[in-house]
């Protein structure tokens, strides 16, 4: 990979990675540190990327290591809070869903952040968070019906 | 609401989300890049140490066998050069498949990393541009990389091109060690990428099992399907490649070379900033580039998984930046590292131990060092000196 498909590859994948890392820290700006981060350790070590394929992964792995980092030195806050007004154009029931998400337990919200937020396969969930794939679809699983009860 | 009317109401619900973001607008390259403004009068004086230096390479070039470019490329004077022969080889291998020929013309090698500059010479009216690549590139060096973990990297420059004829370098490094042996280089088809999207339900679009996790790519007819997901609209990347020439070139020569790297195991101990401790089991310093294999501890965290299983356990922290080594020179000077050709480094996680493994890799701004002149190689607070040898 080339520093070129290296930009590209990020700047497809910077959204999806701000939402996962929303999931994870709730906050706003915390979340954009965390990209921040993620995007500057994975530009010093992307020639180390022989295989573009695994981009989404290896990205979202650094990323998730970065948000636990922040999450040790931080205070987590549950309540999920857009303090940069990255949302501002999103509709209210949008955001009310993205609150239940953050609300979900920290496990949970993962799950479905990186599935969703992310457009992760459950492969590629499992690679990221180093579970068996089966563990990852029986926590999904939890995780939709309990997303369910606490939308209806 | 079943589950999968949540799935779906989910996706439609990331898709708003994306779509309704405002953008970050982040720099890959944050604080790293920034311009320096050189004093202007300053300008003349590097003009004229630049002319001076160009002509001294193409006057020893000639003697040296050394392209031009690669000298450029490295940084080179010829003199630096010259105290590399042991180093270089000049295979002068060459192959010809449907009028396209490839010439392996010299190599450089170091403990980790080798350089091969070769030729490609096309039919004529034929035209390289800078999109003019190869379909397909393997680059094998059967010469006993030792490593239990080595993984490796590799890149190809174009250092000149005109009409028909292209000189490039292809740079190559490894984890592991190199040592003398069999190189083989093969190519396949010369054309050019073409990349576009294509939409989610595009009939082409195809799950397929890549041997890391099942994915989606958009199968691309003679060509490798290397495609990606754009997750932002849903729509697939495909990388196309258009062949103007085919053929496949395939290249192999014995190579030697003699290590000039100073091997230290100093057990250096260091900490960054966030407390992290690290140990610094091996240095290998050669006039090329630096190479440090450090150890450090990792955070592992057992994670309890659902009733019934086994416990997983699973690391859950990745390796904290390495301190990059600060070379003093006995003159009281810095050596400074290379963006250009810099491998950067690389992390290995050993099976069967509870740590880390890091191996960082630099090259030299100012294309060699002279050994005998260093005097010290520090990392964060702890200094190893290199003795006389």
């Amino acid at each position: 990979m080339n520093e070129e498909e290296f930009r590209a590859e990020f700047a497809k994948a910077e959204k999806s990675l701000y939402l996962i890392a929303l999931g994870y820290l709730h906050g706003g700006e915390d979340a954009r540190d965390a990209v921040q981060e993620t995007a500057e350790a994975a530009f010093r070590s992307y020639k180390k990327l022989r295989n573009a394929q695994y981009f989404k992964t290896w990205i979202t792995r650094i990323l998730i290591n970065k948000c636990k980092d922040f999450l040790r030195s931080r205070r987590f806050t549950e309540e999920f809070t857009d303090e940069l007004g990255v949302f501002d154009a999103m509709p209210e029931e949008e955001i009310f869903l993205m609150d239940a998400v953050c609300r979900l337990g920290p496990g949970e919200a993962r799950l479905i952040t990186l599935r969703f937020y992310g457009g992760m396969t459950y492969e590629e969930t499992a690679g990221a968070l180093r579970l068996p794939v089966s563990t990852v679809k029986y926590r999904t699983r939890k995780a939709l019906e309990k997303l369910k009860e606490m939308l209806e | 609401m079943k589950n999968n009317d949540m799935e779906e109401r989910l996706r439609r619900h990331a898709d708003a989300v994306r779509e309704s973001m405002a953008p970050l607008n982040i720099d890959p390259a944050g604080e790293e890049r920034k311009d320096v403004k050189m004093p202007k009068k300053r300008i003349g004086l590097i003009a004229a140490a630049a002319i001076v230096a160009v002509a001294g390479i193409t006057a020893m070039a000639a003697t040296l066998k050394w392209d031009e470019g690669m000298l450029k490329f490295l940084h080179l004077t010829p003199e630096q050069a010259e105290k590399l022969e042991d180093s270089a080889a000049y295979p002068e291998v060459s192959v010809t498949d449907n009028g396209v020929t490839v010439t392996v013309r010299q190599t450089l090698t170091d403990s980790h990393g080798i350089y091969v500059l070769y030729d490609i010479e096309a039919p004529e009216g034929f035209e390289f541009t800078d999109d003019t690549q190869f379909g397909g590139a393997v680059f094998d060096p059967d010469c006993g990389i030792t490593s239990d973990s080595s993984s490796t990297g590799w890149d190809n420059r174009t250092l000149s091109q005109s009409g028909n004829k292209r000189t490039a370098l292809l740079c190559y490094n490894t984890d592991g060690r190199f040592k003398s042996g069999r190189a083989t280089m093969i190519f396949k088809d010369l054309g050019y990428r073409d990349t576009e999207y294509r939409p989610e339900d595009d009939p082409e679009v195809t799950t397929v099992d890549n041997g890391g996790g099942v994915s989606i790519q958009y199968r691309v007819v003679d060509s490798e399907p290397t495609d990606s997901r754009d997750p932002a609209d849903r729509s697939y990347l495909k990388y196309g490649f258009v062949k103007q020439i085919e053929g496949r070139w395939e290249l192999s020569w014995d190579f030697d070379y003699v290590d000039a790297a100073r091997v230290i195991e100093p057990e250096l101990k260091y900490h960054n900033d966030k407390g992290n401790e690290y140990t610094v089991k091996k240095i290998e310093l050669s006039p090329m580039s630096v190479w440090v294999e450090t150890e450090h501890s990792m955070e592992m965290e057992a994670v309890q998984v659902e009733p019934g299983d086994a416990v997983a356990t699973y690391t859950v922290q990745m390796p904290p930046q390495p301190l990059v080594p600060v070379i003093k020179m006995k003159d009281g000077s810095t050596v400074k590292f290379s963006e250009r050709i810099g491998f950067g480094y690389g992390t290995a996680y050993l099976d069967g131990r509870p740590g880390g493994l890091q191996r960082q890799s630099w090259n030299f701004e100012d294309g060699i060092i002279d050994l005998s002149l260093v005097e010290s190689i520090t990392f964060g607070e702890s200094t190893v000196y290199l003795s006389e040898e």
